[in-house]
């Protein structure tokens, strides 16, 4: 695995470890009205430092001294993962700008919270396909060589 | 000029001509003329058919070549700004959205009807267009002969 793909692959995951944790509070405070459980936040604070940990080591230790750090070839997968990236947001935005209007119908009004939320959500949804389009390039399982 | 510029040029306009009047619509509003937001949908409708039926506008000319590797490279980078366009130009929409609505009306604000939402994302699609025509009549020198 080359460090383009250990690089994309910690990414995923730690988006992947955050947005359910921000899931699972959100469906709790706002959906069941309820407090999350009190050893949660700790407990997914030190899963995320661990994570975060094993990824920089993982990601800055190479596989040898003669490891090139981008070649011709990263580029052009860096290129198209960033080009499918952005042409998924040209579905991303516009589903975005439709839900609140088919929620609240013809005569509701958009909190204006929302669209910080909008904007968030649309860059976590965008980052993960920007990485799993890399990884997907280099081939999932290969050595990327 | 070849036929990528032409239809540059002309999806430039267009773009530029219903921003114009979505500003007026805009300030028409502002000043409480009767104007609900759908007239709005109204401008984007042509316009949007307008810019998908640039290329059957400006026709390839029987039996010459009009896109090759250049053009392609050409198009791909225009694509790219485009895109990178659509993104900033929605994000940055929405904050200062936002913003105006929390300065305005404190935590609690709303930003009114729902349609503006999906004419924020419209106008982001409108920086698209502008983007990449900007960014095709760049690489092409803008009107030089050569190009």
């Amino acid at each position: 695995m080359n460090r383009a793909q250990k690089n994309a692959l910690g990414a995923l995951m730690f988006l992947l470890l955050t947005n359910s944790m921000f899931a699972y509070v959100f469906y709790k405070l706002l959906i069941l009205k309820e407090t999350p459980a009190r050893f949660l936040p700790p407990a997914f604070l030190i899963l995320l430092g661990g994570t975060l940990l094993i990824l920089l080591i993982w990601k800055f230790k190479r596989q040898s001294p003669r490891e090139v750090k981008e070649d011709e070839r990263d580029k052009l997968i860096d290129y198209k993962a960033a080009f499918a990236a952005f042409i998924s947001a040209l579905f991303v935005f516009p589903i975005a700008g439709v839900i609140p209007r088919l929620i609240l119908g013809e005569n509701g009004c958009v909190p204006a919270w929302t669209l910080p939320l909008i904007n968030f959500g649309a860059f976590i949804i965008l980052t993960m396909i920007y990485f799993a389009a890399i990884l997907i390039q280099y081939g999932w399982k290969s050595k990327g060589e | 000029m070849n036929r990528w510029q032409k239809i540059a040029w002309f999806n430039l306009t267009i773009t530029a001509i219903c921003f114009i009047i979505c500003l007026l619509l805009a300030i028409a509003m502002r000043w409480r003329v009767a104007i609900p937001p759908t007239p709005l949908s109204l401008v984007i409708i042509p316009w949007l058919v307008l810019v998908a039926i640039s290329k059957v506008i400006f026709r390839k000319k029987s039996k010459r070549v009009d896109f090759d590797e250049r053009d392609r490279q050409i198009h791909n980078n225009a694509h790219y700004v485009g895109l990178w366009a659509f993104v900033l130009s929605i994000t940055a929409a929405l904050t200062i959205e936002a913003m105006i609505c929390f300065i305005a009306a404190g935590p609690g604000a709303t930003l009114g009807h729902p349609l503006i939402l999906l004419l924020t994302i419209c106008a982001g699609g409108g920086a698209w267009i502008a983007a990449e025509s900007v960014a095709i009549l760049i690489h092409y020198s803008w009107g030089d002969k050569n190009a």
